[in-house]
């Protein structure tokens, strides 16, 4: 009864206890489905959220990862859809396209498991672009990224969150018209055809209608009374005679010397032609030659001293001629030919005007046989061969080479005191003239005496065909004089021996009046594409530059079309006065710059230490600038000098300031990279420890408002006595010098490299089989827009 | 203890053991592998940086290309702009610093 009563105690403890448990799991299963249930799912919710979020923010990195570095996405493309085709066409705004709608994050998924939360997510991104800009050379829009994501925990759909959220986007296509250019210059510039500080240019490897383009403008010229007021690039014969253009346009054969002269053999080629071929030229313009005057007077001198009996007896000339020739014929009789010959002067000289003899038989028979015999002998050569180009300083002129002065040859340079010592062709140019446009007198042009060697505008090699823009003139020199002669002649019943002296023809003003010196003659054929009509020795200086590369040059119009020309076409104008812009509109090159839609910038910095402070990080161990799309500084100098790197595309635009450059290049294995510096108020310095310095980047600087005459408003490249300064960009300002008293051009012998980079000049390329993008995405970084939805969902 | 006693204890056991094993299962689900999106193959990859020390630039300039193809400029490239696009720009940027942050 005992063990029962035991048993019996146990089991009920036993039951007791099932029986508590039971009651607790009934009760929490019905708490359950209340207050935990509630807070249950709380929990949930805030979780999902959470997780949603996270999907959103993977999907902007990755869209981010894609948007501007993997051409083969279709996030890449679908992006590159809102700009216009290859035909131009725009699609239209405010179209969603969708990038994706059912992608499932993966980084975002793999937190949520390892948790050990069973989840679904999905996102979904939408692009809507919604303006373009305004301006005609920009191409640009503003569009928003509309992101969702949504997540539930498997099996639990109606459980689902929803976040939405949307980002600022900015697309841009960063080509423009002044890519196409290696260098562009507004104002006149004096250093051209510097030797001893060289600028050389080398353009894209190009073909058909792709060259790199050069403006050379005349914008603030110097005072000069010349209406022509161009630019004249001197050829120089060891670089320039492979270019196609150069032989025909300078009758070319090879270097020669005039015949049986001292000389070296420097001219491109020698003509003679008997002076009967020249043409209707009065005979009234050699009245004033002096060769045949001296002769002449000789002979008068030698009949009035034989008369007189004494063939010492000092020479005269004009008036006290005139009086000798009265003594002598006092002293013998009419018949003889003395008499008749100092007869002859006495009666017929003309005091005036310096004495004039051509009333005078015995002259004109002179003269005649010169008219007879003469042999118009001219060549063609650089000012390199005319001139001691290297061994001088500005403002001191060239002195010329030895051969150039003789009496034959001096009709450039001669150092007589005739020309102040300047020879014909300084003297001329350096005349003052009253300008009617100045209201005063001025030196005629002082541009024209800076004589020299052109810029390597054609490349370090001379291999690169560009199009040369602006009032630009090639320029070489003709040295042309009447050959001397020997004839016997009767003169006066005795034989005399006419042996006159080369007769130079020297350099004399077109503008002047007029002269056999500078009257045009006959067509005379030289070999060249145009034949010889001045008398006198001159500057050549009506080809076109672009004669240089040939008679056919490709290249594109205004509007984009491929084009030909051939370059001897406008002889004595320019080909292209102005920039090339569409046929029947003519804009100088003072009003190009470039704009930015403000709308459009990605990023905008109220100064450049702000800038610098954000953009500026170490890659690798050195300084890098990373870039994103079009971004503007207000103002402040920009000082990159410890940068020496870049990563990204875009364009920096400085409202006001300068910038201070050193060596600066793309990050290592970034070969795509490019950027553009564009000044509106300011100057690039460089500045480098380095003697030497390499800058990739497009750089210009081009003074806003345009046009100015103000020396301190002029946006220009300061060089700072460096003696190499290469520029694998582009170069464009409204200033460019390489020489000054001051020291801030180029050292001495220094250079100045402008490469055209293929990648600034054609930012849509396709360089070693790789297509470049023209086009930067930016993404925002803040959500413009933000919503969560609980149960409810858009896809 | 008689039988009976151990049969009770024993099946309290066991099923305390039936519900933790439940309870197991039911609050550490099992991880299943997420089959993957077609776009989720392209892979995200931000720009490495890191502080490895690399050599100064030097005045080198930049390897020929071997080829390049350009292509046809489009249309806004060949625009030109007038003055008073230039004017509105200028006065919008006068605008733009007061806004700038």
């Amino acid at each position: 009864m005992m063990n029962y009563n035991r048993r019996g105690f146990l089991l009920y403890i036993v039951i007791t206890v099932l029986l508590a448990l039971a009651i607790m799991a009934f009760a929490l299963n019905s708490l359950k489905s209340g207050a935990v249930t509630q807070l249950a799912k709380n929990v949930d919710q805030n979780r999902l959220t959470l997780l949603a979020q996270s999907a959103n923010a993977e999907v902007i990195a990755m869209i981010r990862s894609k948007v501007n570095l993997d051409p083969a996405s279709r996030i890449f493309h679908n992006f590159r859809s809102v700009f216009p085709d290859t035909d131009g066409n725009i699609p239209p705004l405010r179209q969603p396209i969708v990038l994706f709608s059912n992608f499932e994050p993966q980084q975002t998924l793999e937190i949520a498991q390892n948790v050990g939360y069973k989840l679904k997510i999905k996102s979904k991104a939408v692009l809507t672009a919604y303006r373009e800009a305004p301006a005609r050379s920009v191409t640009a829009f503003n569009a928003y990224l509309d992101v969702y994501s949504q997540a539930y925990r498997e099996g639990f759909e109606e459980n689902l969150i929803e976040v939405h959220e949307r980002r600022d986007i900015r697309l841009v296509d960063l080509r423009h018209r002044l890519d196409r250019y290696a260098l562009f210059v507004k104002n006149y510039g004096p250093d051209y055809n510097n030797p001893r500080r060289r600028l050389v240019v080398d353009g894209i490897e190009g073909s058909g209608p792709d060259k790199s383009h050069i403006y050379l403008g005349n914008f603030n010229y110097p005072d000069s009374a010349d209406p022509q007021k161009y630019l004249w690039l001197d050829v120089y014969t060891p670089e320039t005679r492979n270019l196609p253009g150069f032989a025909p346009v300078t009758a070319y054969t090879g270097l020669v010397g005039f015949e049986n002269a001292t000389m070296p053999a420097c001219l491109f080629s020698r003509h003679k032609f008997p002076y009967g071929s020249l043409g209707s030229i009065e005979d009234k313009y050699f009245y004033k030659v002096q060769t045949v005057i001296d002769l002449y007077e000789t002979f008068v001198n030698q009949a009035a001293n034989g008369a007189l009996g004494n063939p010492d007896l000092p020479r005269k000339t004009g008036t006290a001629l005139v009086q000798k020739c009265g003594q002598a014929m006092a002293a013998t009789n009419s018949n003889a030919a003395a008499y008749e010959i100092c007869d002859d002067f006495r009666s017929n000289y003309i005091a005036a005007d310096g004495g004039q003899y051509h009333k005078c038989a015995g002259f004109m028979k002179i003269l005649n046989t010169c008219f007879e015999q003469w042999q118009y002998v001219f060549g063609y050569t650089d000012a390199a061969s005319i001139w001691k180009i290297d061994n001088y300083t500005p403002p001191a002129l060239p002195m010329p080479k030895t051969w150039a002065t003789s009496l034959a040859f001096g009709g450039l340079a001669t150092t007589t005191v005739q020309y102040r010592h300047k020879g014909p062709y300084f003297a001329e140019n350096l005349d003052e003239k009253y300008s009617d446009e100045l209201k005063k007198s001025v030196i005629f042009n002082p541009e024209r005496i800076k004589v020299g060697k052109m810029a390597k505008l054609y490349g370090e090699d001379n291999d690169k065909s560009v199009i040369i823009e602006g009032p630009v003139f090639l320029r070489y020199f003709k040295v042309g004089f009447f050959d001397e002669f020997k004839k016997t002649i009767n003169f006066y019943r005795a034989d005399k021996v006419i042996n006159p002296a080369p007769v130079p023809l020297n350099f004399y003003r077109y503008d002047k009046p007029e002269t056999f010196l500078n009257k045009t003659i006959a067509e005379l054929p030289t070999g060249g594409v145009k034949p010889e009509k001045f008398l006198m020795s001159r500057d050549v200086a009506s080809f076109p530059i672009n004669c240089l590369l040939g008679d056919t040059i490709e290249y594109y119009d205004g509007n984009g079309v491929p084009a030909v020309m051939n370059p001897i076409s406008t002889f004595g104008f320019p080909n292209f006065t102005n920039p090339i812009t569409p046929p029947g509109t003519s804009i100088p090159g003072t009003s190009f710059g470039r704009l930015i839609d403000y709308r459009t910038v990605s990023w905008n910095y109220p100064n450049s230490a702000t800038f610098l402070a954000q953009r500026v990080a170490n890659l690798k161990g050195e300084k890098t600038l990373f870039l994103d799309g079009v971004i503007y500084i207000e103002e402040g100098d920009l000082d990159l000098t410890g940068i020496t790197r870049f990563y990204g595309k875009g364009m920096i635009y400085l409202g006001r300031g300068n910038c201070t450059i050193g060596n600066f290049r793309r990050a290592e294995k970034r070969p795509k990279d490019t950027v553009r510096f564009y000044l509106r108020r300011g100057d690039f310095l460089i500045e480098s420890a380095s003697d030497e310095v390499y800058i990739e980047a497009s750089l210009a600087a081009f003074f806003y408002p345009f046009r100015s005459k103000n020396p301190l408003y002029q946006g220009s490249l300061i060089l700072n006595g460096k003696s190499r300064v290469t520029i694998y960009g582009n170069l464009l300002v409204d200033y460019l010098y390489t020489e000054d008293k001051s020291g801030r051009g180029l050292a001495y012998g220094g250079k100045l490299h402008i490469i055209h980079d293929p990648k600034i000049y054609d930012a849509a390329a396709e360089i070693d089989g790789q297509k470049l993008d023209p086009y930067h995405v930016s993404i925002g970084p803040v959500r413009t827009l933000y919503s969560v939805n609980s149960g409810g969902k858009t896809f | 203890m008689d039988q009976a006693r151990w049969i009770v204890v024993f099946s309290v056991i066991v099923f305390m053991i039936a519900t933790l094993t439940l309870l197991h299962k039911f609050s550490k689900p099992s991880v299943e592998p997420l089959a993957k999106p077609a776009e989720q193959n392209e892979s995200v990859s931000l720009p490495v940086v890191s502080d490895q020390p690399e050599k100064v630039a030097q005045p080198s300039v930049m390897a020929k290309p071997t080829s390049i193809k350009f292509s046809r400029p489009p249309a806004h490239v060949f625009a030109v702009e007038n003055n008073e696009a230039f004017a509105r720009e200028n006065r919008e940027s006068s605008t733009r610093g007061k806004i700038i942050e």
